[in-house]
């Protein structure tokens, strides 16, 4: 309770204020009119579903490809938070200079959220393809239908089970429909991808032919997603699903930055005898350390204290120079908040207490926490490790096994003393008798 | 030095004679050259003790202490390791370069004043920084 007593008293006006009551988040939804009719207020298709939930959360705009107007930067900053694409009835849009391959790729840069909807009926337009394919993501094209003749619902389109959700994904944890109707998309290797539906082993996806071939067939088994994410390194994200059915609200969530997001509230090392001194720029070797972070979780519109679920997205710190000298798992102590005086206990503290190596030099506290899903947190802070002082050596009398050389080195001089003595005193008294 | 030599050699050439002097049993012949053995040591014991001067012998005698506490800091850092190594390296060196300067002592041994204010005056500054060493 004491450390977080002095939490309370340092926690640093660095650490970034608590995120207000943020105006609400907007998004761009862009669609084919000859395919959709969304505009209309009449409409009950599933999309239109989709977009009046939608409305309860964002402000919404809705806008076909073909309006040439459609700006998604403006300068540097996004003009919407969030884009949705919708299938296209064909490759070549209007607006191909607004939504160009080029212009997506500033928009994610500038922290802008992308959730691609695909369909095995119709296209992807040309520059979201691109972009996709540019991220490792490569959706089937058209006319290319998912297919899986093993689970197969009773209306004739593909069962999905559980199963399919990628475990661990920390996206999704569920499907709350079990059929599906669309297409399935390859993934490169990139590591910020984070696959999200897999198809089972015995799915596929084909064209509308008799026959199979390397031309009429896009997935085999489980190298298929239906369904695929990826945060950039900027935390802004990405997620393409291969059919509307898969629009399901964690995921929208997650692609809008609603779910998963965590904040690093702080970050503080100390002695560990002298907590009160907060981040000092050098430590001695074999020295106590503590390391305590306070990490905050975005939900319901608020920072809430994030709580570790799953021993595999434990935080960790290393301590390094070079390599790490130690690599710890952070142990929460509990609820704080992350501004000093503030009521609400908003951030998570964790801590780890470790020692200090037996190695002089520049250290690092690195905090690296990537985990699919999740907002990434970095920090790195270095301090300098010194040795130990000349007068911190323990003194030989300290040290047991030294007793015999110190008492053996008394022991000379003591010897040469007394031989000293008898020496001149043996001389003088027989110096007459004896001749050398 | 020169008078023990001698008296080493005489010794042996006793041995020798003695030896070729007896044919027959090979324990007789060994016990013999034990005795001839034992005869040289004391004889060269004697010659030592009642040749050498109290000084040189006071030297000898520090001498053999020295070695013997040399042994003795050397065994021990062999079985117990060698940990504070600078209060080893003290303690042993405060043997060996006591027992150079005492060697040194020994040889100089004529000119009496002058090697002796060196030994003091050698010794003093090694005690000093033995004792700084061994810390």
């Amino acid at each position: 309770m004491i450390r977080l007593t002095w939490l309370f008293a340092v926690v640093c006006f660095a650490a970034s204020v608590l995120a207000a009551a943020a105006a609400t988040p907007d998004a761009l939804v862009l669609f084919d009119p000859q395919l959709h009719d969304l505009l209309s207020q009449n409409s009950t298709s599933s999309l239109s579903k989709f977009i009046s939930n939608l409305e309860l959360q964002y402000k919404v705009t809705v806008k076909s490809y073909d309006d040439e107007d459609i700006k998604l930067l403006l300068e540097d900053d996004l003009a919407y938070d969030n884009l949705v694409l919708l299938p296209s009835s064909k490759k070549a849009i209007a607006a191909k200079q607004a939504v160009s391959q080029g212009q997506l790729l500033k928009y994610i840069n500038a922290h802008g959220n992308v959730l691609v909807v695909g369909d095995a009926t119709s296209v992807l337009p040309e520059s979201t393809r691109v972009f996709l394919n540019e991220l490792g993501i490569y959706p089937s094209p058209k006319n290319f239908r998912y297919q899986d003749h093993f689970h197969t619902s009773d209306s004739g389109k593909v069962a999905l089970a559980p199963a399919n959700v990628v475990a661990g994904n920390n996206v999704i944890s569920q499907l709350s429909t079990s059929e599906y109707d669309g297409g399935a998309a390859l993934i490169s290797n990139n590591e910020l991808i984070i696959p999200l539906v897999q198809s089972s082993k015995t799915g596929f996806t084909a064209g509308n032919k008799e026959y199979l071939d390397e031309d009429t067939t896009w997935t085999f088994g489980e190298q298929g997603f239906l369904a695929v994410g990826l945060q950039a390194l900027n935390n802004a994200r990405v997620a393409w699903v291969g059919s509307e059915s898969l629009l399901e609200n964690e995921l929208v969530q997650w692609v809008f930055q609603q779910k998963g997001v965590l904040k690093l509230q702080f970050v503080h090392h100390s002695r560990e005898e002298n907590p009160a001194v907060p981040d000092p720029s050098i430590y001695r070797v074999k020295e106590q350390a503590l390391y305590t972070i306070g990490v905050s979780e975005w939900v319901d519109g608020k920072w809430a204290p994030y709580t570790v679920s799953n021993p595999e997205n434990n935080l960790q710190v290393e301590f390094k120079m070079l390599d790490p000298y130690q690599r710890l798992d952070l142990k929460p102590l509990g609820p704080a908040a992350s501004v000093d005086g503030l009521d609400v206990l908003d951030t998570q503290v964790y801590s780890v207490q470790f020692t200090v190596p037996d190695q002089h030099g520049m250290f690092t506290f690195g905090l690296d926490y990537k985990r699919s899903g999740l907002s990434y947190l970095e920090d790195s802070k270095v301090v300098t490790v010194r040795h130990l002082a000349n007068d911190e050596y323990k003194r030989s009398w300290d040290i047991t096994n030294s007793w015999l050389y110190v008492a053996s080195a008394g022991l000379v001089v003591v010897a040469w003393f007394a031989f000293v003595v008898n020496y001149i005193y043996v001389g003088k008294t027989n110096a007459a008798k004896k001749n050398i | 030095m020169a008078k023990k030599e001698v008296a080493i050699k005489k010794a042996q050439a006793q041995t020798g004679t003695s030896a070729s002097g007896v044919s027959g049993v090979q324990s007789k012949k060994i016990s013999n050259s034990f005795g001839e053995l034992f005869a040289a040591i004391s004889t060269t014991y004697n010659d030592y003790s009642t040749t050498l001067t109290p000084r040189l012998k006071l030297i000898d005698l520090f001498l053999v202490f020295l070695v013997a506490l040399g042994v003795l800091q050397f065994v021990y850092v062999i079985l117990v390791g060698n940990f504070p190594f600078n209060a080893f390296l003290g303690g042993f060196i405060s043997c060996v370069g006591q027992f150079v300067l005492l060697v040194s002592l020994r040889l100089q041994i004529k000119t009496p004043e002058r090697s002796f204010g060196d030994f003091i005056f050698a010794s003093l500054i090694l005690h000093f920084v033995v004792y700084h060493f061994i810390n």
